[in-house]
């Protein structure tokens, strides 16, 4: 059983590196600094292994507005991905203040359609919870490279 | 019948009562829902009865009216003919009194005449002295036609008298009546011829002719000469008569002294003579009613039956008819009037018959229109009683229901149901514009105003629309409302009810409900990403497949749990105790001691927290049972929580295990624990080895633990 289970997670681990070398080799996509704002520590921590598996650098995470708001304040990110609820909280603070410093960002959230944000960030892009890490890839590689042609 | 159900016959009371019900289902539910009716339960003046008033009233005027006007036409009727008989018999009676009259004057002119024979001696009045003296007495011509003297002649004077004629110059020879007949006793009787007529002329037939030779003419004549009074001959038609009219012949007789003779054989013996008057009776008659009208009444003299004079009566023709009878000559004579066809017609008129009819249609008349009354007010009553009705109807109906006029754009009606939502009493609301009770902008996104005149028309149209709207109350609080409208027919013009239903409650709990559903699908897709990182998380840091397997079925589970407990409470959250209890419990093998002890104050924690200390503890707990204090046999694990102003420290102490021994590296749980006690609750996670136990100080900032209950 044990030897089974190890060469299943090696197979699995060796087939998730081909992807990422791949992956990098074909888009050639620059390493980010990310921040990810989300409540729940689980999701929060498999992102940021995922991302950093990926080549970014996960430079803070919060789960609450507040902290979130230091975060955003005390570094220079060039990417934020954002949970919406917040411990009954809403992270709508943070996006603005990610806006006005023309930082791009996004949301993941398990709201779906049903929540809707102010209108200056319901053009803001999102992703449903749970997210594939691909579409989370793909959201970052699109939003950078669209802040850079600014 | 009762056996035939069995299923239904659990007792003999059962069963009379199931059967009842089985013939008469309705009847017997209705028996036990509604009261009996008639019981003094239910009021009188609930009751609405079509009265049978309005057909008896009606009759009690018609059979009277009905009646009266027969009696009215009876009584007429009878006014009527007791009039024309009082004037027909006035009429009568005055002809009977000029008859009577008549016949009078006449018999004093016989009478006269009679007195001038006495007053002279037997020879003493000459042929020309009896005509002077009658000639004036006839002169009239009406009644006595002629006066004649018939003096007695014995059977040996019969030449003396026929010379005694020749000297007078009459042509004279006593003849008997009717020529060629003789009479039977004409050689021993007497004579009585006619000696001297007044007026001669016409006739001169009549002298000589022997009245007793004819036994109608003698009757009287003997009956004259027996009593000593006037008598009269039956009716009988004279010789000289051309128009064969009927006449009497009245003998007065004479004697030889005065005063007459007292015995019947004196009067034969001293029997002189008769003075002798003609009556001819049509001119008797005409002579009395010469100067009456004469169509009015039919008058006619009889004798026996026998009319001899005048119109004959037709036999039964009229009831009014009268006889009157006289006795003239020593005989009974009648006189008979009828009144003309003319004189009923005249006196007939159509007043009965037009007071009958009259009173017919004057009761036909009345008895309608009290019908009519009494029908239309019934109808009234009725239509108030189901006036009444509707309006509970509408007044406790649940909506509140208003009835606007569209043309004079006014209030009309208001239920009690409408005051209430709208806070206004009747009179407030009615004076009330549908502007003031409606908030400007509406639900559709439209200004009150051009949303209403839409739903409005349609209604017109013959719609029912329903709609949302927002109402005012008098506390200028708006409440949403579901609309109905209806076009209502009406003389008032047009009518527009709206039912409305206040929908607050009901959106409140839509909205409630929705909430809810966005809350489960947030949650569930958070557990789904809180379950795909766990299994990510898990695979990276486990080496054997059979942990792998292991800890990812406690983990997932120890979020199910969670889950349902949130889901049961509603995601209010719940006490830590249970929580520990939950999820700890399972630890806790039946039938050994207490493994796990458990303390700490009340400690409400958010719906948030649950699912991450739930872990937390999940992972302290397959720690303990892996390497700690669990894997034991005596082993336990005190878990105690205090708190203070600023923040809560739960501790986590194992006991009597195995000696502890630091690990090199930390394992994902360790991860676990560490980074949702510092990334989710801003607090830290102390671990510590101790020899005789692991020992786990967990801090939390009091007011992260309670964010969400704040927030919220």
């Amino acid at each position: 059983m044990n030897r089974d289970g190890r060469t299943q997670r090696t197979n699995g681990r060796e087939l998730r590196e081909t992807l990422i070398t791949q992956n990098n080799s074909d888009s050639a996509a620059p390493s980010r600094h990310v921040i990810i704002v989300d409540d729940n520590f689980a999701v929060a921590d498999g992102l940021r292994r995922s991302l950093e598996d990926h080549g970014h650098c996960v430079i803070g995470m919060a789960a609450s507005v507040r902290s979130a708001k230091a975060l955003v304040s005390r570094t220079s990110c060039e990417v934020a991905v954002l949970d919406i609820d917040l411990k009954g909280e809403t992270v709508i603070e943070v996006a603005r203040l990610l806006a006005k410093a023309d930082t791009p960002f996004f949301f993941v959230t398990g709201f779906g359609e049903s929540l809707v944000l102010p209108p200056d960030l319901s053009d803001a892009p999102r992703l449903e919870k749970p997210a594939r890490i691909e579409d989370v890839l793909r959201m970052i590689d699109t939003l950078c490279a669209v802040d850079q042609t600014h | 019948m009762r056996s035939a159900s069995p299923e239904f016959s659990t007792g003999p009371h059962t069963s009379d009562a199931t059967a009842r019900s089985s013939r008469e289902p309705r009847g017997s539910l209705e028996r036990e829902w509604l009261p009996v009716p008639g019981e003094s339960a239910i009021p009188s003046t609930l009751r609405h009865r079509p009265r049978a008033r309005s057909i008896v009233l009606p009759l009690v005027v018609l059979v009277p009216g009905l009646v009266l006007s027969v009696m009215l036409y009876v009584w007429t009727d009878n006014y009527q003919a007791a009039s024309l008989a009082r004037d027909f018999t006035s009429l009568a009676q005055e002809r009977e009194h000029r008859i009577h009259e008549t016949i009078s004057v006449n018999m004093q002119k016989l009478l006269s005449t009679a007195a001038l024979f006495d007053a002279s001696s037997e020879s003493g009045v000459s042929h020309s002295a009896f005509r002077r003296f009658a000639g004036p007495l006839l002169a009239d011509r009406l009644g006595v036609r002629a006066l004649e003297w018939v003096p007695r002649v014995r059977r040996d004077e019969k030449e003396l008298y026929e010379s005694r004629a020749k000297l007078e110059g009459i042509a004279f020879g006593i003849r008997p009546v009717n020529r060629g007949q003789s009479a039977d006793n004409e050689a021993t009787r007497d004579h009585f011829p006619v000696f001297y007529i007044a007026p001669r002329k016409n006739n001169e037939a009549a002298y000589g002719i022997d009245l007793a030779s004819d036994p109608v003419r003698r009757e009287a004549l003997e009956r004259a000469r027996d009593t000593g009074l006037p008598a009269a001959t039956a009716p009988l038609e004279l010789v000289q008569d051309t128009e064969h009219a009927k006449s009497t012949l009245v003998f007065v007789p004479l004697y030889s002294s005065t005063p007459k003779p007292a015995t019947v054989d004196d009067r034969r013996e001293r029997l002189i003579g008769f003075v002798l008057g003609v009556f001819r009776l049509p001119d008797l008659l005409l002579g009395a009613t010469a100067y009456l009208d004469t169509e009015d009444i039919s008058v006619a003299l009889m004798h026996d039956t026998e009319v001899v004079a005048g119109r004959a009566p037709d036999a039964g023709r009229s009831a009014l008819a009268r006889a009157h009878p006289i006795l003239v000559g020593g005989r009974s004579w009648e006189i008979y009037s009828a009144p003309s066809q003319a004189f009923i017609t005249a006196r007939t008129t159509a007043r009965p018959a037009l007071a009958m009819v009259g009173g017919f249609l004057l009761t036909l008349a009345a008895t309608g229109y009290l019908y009519v009354t009494l029908r239309s007010s019934e109808f009234r009553a009725a239509l108030a009683h189901s006036e009444r009705r509707f309006r509970t109807l509408v007044e406790h109906a649940p909506e509140g229901i208003l009835v606007v006029n569209v043309e004079t754009r006014s209030l009309v009606d208001a239920n009690r149901n409408a005051c209430r939502m709208f806070g206004m009493n009747r009179a407030e609301l009615m004076h009330s514009s549908l502007t003031e009770l409606s908030a400007p902008v509406q639900p559709d996104g439209k200004d009150a105003v051009t949303s209403a005149q839409e739903h409005i028309r349609e209604a017109l149209a013959g719609g029912t629309p329903v709609f949302r709207w927002l109402h005012i109350g008098r506390d200028k609080r708006e409440f949403p409302c579901e609309v109905r409208l209806v076009r209502l027919q009406s003389t008032e013009g047009p009518l527009i009810r709206a039912s409305i239903t206040d929908i607050s409650e009901r959106i409140r709990s839509e909205e409630r409900q929705a909430r809810l559903m966005r809350e489960l699908d947030h949650r569930v897709k958070n557990n789904l990403a809180t379950v795909i990182s766990l299994v990510e998380q898990s695979a990276a840091n486990t080496t054997s497949g059979e942990d792998l397997r292991a800890s990812l079925a406690g983990r997932i589970h120890s979020i199910a749990i969670v889950h349902s407990a949130l889901a049961r409470s509603h995601w209010s959250g719940m006490q830590f105790r249970d929580l520990c209890l939950m999820t700890l419990g399972p630890y806790n093998l039946a039938g050994e001691a207490q493994r796990i002890g458990i303390q700490g104050p009340a400690w409400h924690l958010p719906a948030d927290a649950c699912a991450s200390l739930c872990m937390v503890l999940h992972e302290l707990a397959t720690n303990a049972v892996k390497y700690g204090a669990l894997s034991a046999q005596n082993g336990r694990v005190q878990l105690t929580w205090t708190s203070d102003r600023d923040c809560i420290q739960i501790l986590w102490q194992e006991t009597q295990g195995p000696p502890v021994k630091e690990p090199q590296s930390t394992g994902y749980g360790i991860r676990l624990i560490e980074g949702m006690i510092e990334h989710e609750f801003d607090g830290t996670a102390e671990i510590a080895y101790p020899r005789d136990g692991v020992l786990v100080r967990i801090t939390i900032p009091r007011d992260s633990a309670q964010r969400e209950a704040n927030a919220a």
